[in-house]
């Protein structure tokens, strides 16, 4: 089948057998359609995920949930090059159910300490590859700001894909993405000020002023 | 990425310059700005260094994230693993049998470890500039004086730049309005400032008008049913430039409705003599006559120099609440019947240039439901098993088209609105009756719905960009005869009263004496507007979600449900408006716009007035 991807679309273009072609809901067709857009993109959904909610365990069940939801919707996808935005699609709403739930992680300033069952401050700037104080910024902004500038930044979504990922209109997306580079920069400001005044105080001996204090 | 750069607005449109500048600069990120304003940006730039230090601080940013490109964190070893046993799980016995084990699953994982990933290039679409901007509240200010960010006592929603048209009457006379805003209260407008037009223009006398559609610059289709002295259509140029060396187009010295000069018609000026030069000639409204009676004007008021009134079409009435302007703003779609009473009503069509609006179908019982593309769509009636006339039947008229094609594959289908991709509609599924006068058709049984919409003749329709249908205003024969219907297999079926594969999605049961449906221009939202049973000029509004990938419509919380609201509303990208009932003890009512990005929605309102919303 992913011959037949190459030779129909050319590489990496998108997914043959999609869900367009019936438009019945068929387990054997929607299970090899899952594998293989597993295949192809799950090693991004779950980077998107990590830097989103930063917990790897948390991105990996919810990549996981992403697939299966996938699985089921096949369907609903009616032309496979759209495959990517409509997973990243399913990917940001499980982000969000499970971030406004409340489920997950609680997007406070970080402190770079481990509280119980949480990874370590070391163990996620490995995980995400996001410097400690980007990492910080990033969690202080609104999560929809967080994903317009991941999902264009990181992950290269073209202005449509963006829009179809967040479930806006793409005037909406590029007014989001807009004020999350503000956001983004007043967060980096207010995070590397802190970072610094923690600094001189511990320099000074003045008190053990971690992050939790800030 | 890349996205479209320089988004409207003015100069003007900003509290400060510094707030320009850096949104500015955001913006210039994701594709290059208008000349001027990347000139001013420039310039700015250099003289202020805050601003530069921002712009530096956002590219810096950017180069940071976009590092990360390449430097993905590895998911976890078993993570196929553990999804393909959560598939099978959810598959359940059924597909055990027929699928391969997740070992086997797991060899093209394995293989395509190291494949790239290509995005997909689409187009994107355009802001149209608008105007100066003013704030919704003083209380929602979003910066200060010094350019930075404050803290505001309210909770403003920015929405960009947006604006939204509406007429209104005083002493006789016609004012064309703008109202434009750039932040919303949410979710209510409780608190909030309500907002004055930003620039209003007199147009001229028109008798009695009922509605009022719009598009773009294109001219403002007014429909005046009238007080018994029979229904009028004008089409009214209404230039937003200052009147320059250009001579102002008058109804007075040509037939023909010229749009603004700024906006030249994309279909050519008539070289001959209208088709319908025989009908009575235009009323025509001299636009530079000054207004006999005008104390009260609104402070802004601008001369009406450069408006033009002619009158399209008369003795008529126009029926129902749907009609609309072409997608390429070429040509203005309805549907009318004579003001007589000789017959029931067609589908008319008016370009854009042309003098007058001539009908399109002669069975006297066509209705206009959308536009799809190039195409008209529009429904009838044929007879049930019975021989009465009670089966709606939609149709599509291609461009050119002498012949429209029938659409039995939708069912019993009345006034569908096509969605701008194609796929769905909202139309009635059900039964029809006559109305008391004999003269048209009303809602019996049956429900108003979304369904989908499998346009027979869009495999061979040309291209989006092709000329509206009928590009020279041509006549298409319905040649469905009056008592039989011309879908044998829907009739020997007929009271399963769609087929039985059909999707539709129930928006309200009927009967419903009008309603009025309308899809964003991104096919993402959708308004529906139903009428009181007792009272069709008032009704219920309420906006839904369409989700982007499989059109589906979350019905169960929409961001707008059952607000009152008068007949005829304005849906965009970005925002829906309307105009509220009047309240008791009082004639004036008040735009109300509901505006969102992203999933955040607000409101904002007008001051009260006489208003007739532009459509």
């Amino acid at each position: 089948m992913l011959g037949e991807l190459e030779r129909d679309l050319g590489p990496g273009r998108g997914l043959v057998g999609g869900p367009a072609m019936s438009g019945v809901w068929d387990r054997d067709t929607a299970g090899i359609f899952v594998e293989e857009l597993f295949a192809r993109h799950h090693g991004e959904i779950y980077a998107y995920l990590i830097r989103m909610i930063r917990d790897p365990e948390l991105a990996a069940d919810l990549t996981q949930d992403a697939f299966i939801k996938a699985y089921k919707a096949y369907d609903s996808l009616e032309k496979p090059e759209n495959a990517r935005a409509w997973l990243y699609q399913i990917a940001h709403r499980v982000a969000l159910d499970h971030i406004r739930r409340g489920k997950i992680v609680r997007f406070l300033p970080w402190t770079g300490e481990s509280r119980g069952a949480s990874p370590s401050a070391e163990h996620l700037v490995m995980e995400t590859h996001l410097s400690g104080d980007l990492q910080r910024a990033l969690a202080r902004i609104p999560e929809r700001q967080r994903a317009a500038l991941l999902l264009a930044e990181i992950h290269d979504l073209t202005g449509l894909e963006l829009a179809a990922a967040l479930g806006v209109s793409h005037v909406a997306a590029r007014a989001l993405l807009t004020r999350a580079r503000e956001s983004l920069r007043q967060a980096l400001a207010a995070e590397r000020t802190a970072e610094s005044e923690a600094e001189i105080a511990r320099d000074s001996g003045i008190g053990a002023a971690s992050g939790d204090e800030r | 990425m890349t996205l479209l750069g320089g988004r409207g607005g003015r100069t003007d449109d900003w509290k400060t310059p510094h707030l320009r500048a850096r949104a500015r600069a955001a913006e210039r990120l994701e594709g290059p700005l208008d000349p001027a304003e990347e000139a001013w940006l420039d310039e700015h730039l250099a003289e202020c260094t805050a601003c530069a230090a921002t712009a530096a601080d956002y590219a810096t940013q950017r180069l940071e994230l976009r590092a990360l490109r390449d430097r993905q964190p590895l998911p976890p070893r078993d993570l196929w693993a553990r999804t393909a046993a959560a598939i099978e799980r959810e598959a359940g016995p059924a597909s055990r049998r027929g699928r391969r084990s997740t070992q086997s699953l797991l060899a093209p994982y394995a293989l395509l470890a190291g494949a790239v990933i290509v995005a997909v290039a689409v187009g994107s679409l355009s802001i149209a500039p608008k105007g100066p901007i003013p704030s919704v509240a003083s209380t929602a200010s979003v910066a200060g004086g010094s350019g930075q960010p404050t803290n505001a006592a309210a909770t403003p929603i920015l929405v960009g730049p947006d604006s939204v048209a509406y007429l209104t009457q005083t002493y006789g006379q016609l004012h064309f309005n703008h109202l434009q805003f750039s932040h919303v209260c949410g979710p209510t407008t409780n608190g909030c400032e309500t907002l004055s037009p930003n620039d209003t223009q007199t147009i001229g006398p028109v008798a009695s008008p009922d509605t009022v559609f719009g598009a773009g610059d294109r001219p403002l289709v007014v429909v005046s049913n009238g007080d018994g002295s029979g229904g009028k259509v004008y089409a009214i140029a209404v230039a937003t430039q200052e009147p320059a060396a250009t001579p102002t187009p008058t109804a007075s010295s040509s037939t023909t409705a010229s749009p603004p000069p700024s906006a030249p018609s994309p279909t050519p000026p008539p070289t001959s003599p209208p088709a319908t030069a025989s009908a009575p000639p235009a009323e025509s409204i001299s636009p530079t006559a000054p207004p006999s009676e005008a104390p009260s004007e609104p402070p802004s008021a601008s001369p009406s120099a450069s408006s033009a009134v002619v009158e399209i079409a008369r003795d008529l009435k126009v029926l129902d609440t749907t009609a609309a302007y072409a997608p390429d703003g070429s040509a203005f779609a309805f549907t009318a019947r004579p003001d007589d009473g000789s017959h029931g009503p067609d589908i008319y069509l008016w370009h854009v240039g042309d003098a007058k609006a001539a009908p399109i179908t002669t069975d006297h019982r066509s209705v206009f439901g959308s536009w799809s593309g190039a195409s008209i769509v529009g429904s009838t009636v044929t007879a049930g098993p019975n021989g009465r006339l009670e089966r709606p039947l939609a149709f599509v008229i291609g461009p050119g088209a002498t012949e429209p094609t029938l659409q039995p594959q939708t069912g019993l289908a009345w006034r569908p609105v096509v969605d701008p991709h194609g796929r769905a509609a909202v139309y009635w599924s059900g039964r029809l009756e006559p109305t008391d006068d004999g003269l048209g058709w009303t809602t019996r049984s049956g429900k108003l719905v979304v369904g989908r919409w499998d346009d027979v003749t869009a495999s061979a329709a040309p291209a989006a960009s092709s000329s509206p249908a009928a590009s020279s205003t041509t006549t298409v024969t319905i040649t469905n005869d009056a008592t039989s219907s011309p879908d044998e297999s829907a009739t020997a079926a007929d009271d399963a009263a769609q087929p039985q594969n059909r999707s539709e999605t129930t928006i309200a049961t009927g009967p419903l004496s009008d309603w009025d449906a309308r899809w964003d221009i991104t096919g993402t939202r959708l308004a529906v507007w139903i009428a009181d049973p007792n009272n069709p000029t008032v009704g219920l509004l309420s906006l839904y979600v369409v989700d982007p990938f499989n059109g589906k419509i979350d019905l169960s919380k929409p961001p707008l449900e059952n607000k009152p609201a008068m007949a005829g509303f304005a849906l965009a990208d970005g925002h829906l408006a309307w105009a509220a009932p009047p309240k008791d003890g009082s004639s004036e009512s008040s735009v109300l716009v509901l505006a969102w990005t992203g999933d955040e929605f607000g409101q904002v309102e007008s001051a009260p007035g006489d208003i007739l919303l532009v459509r």
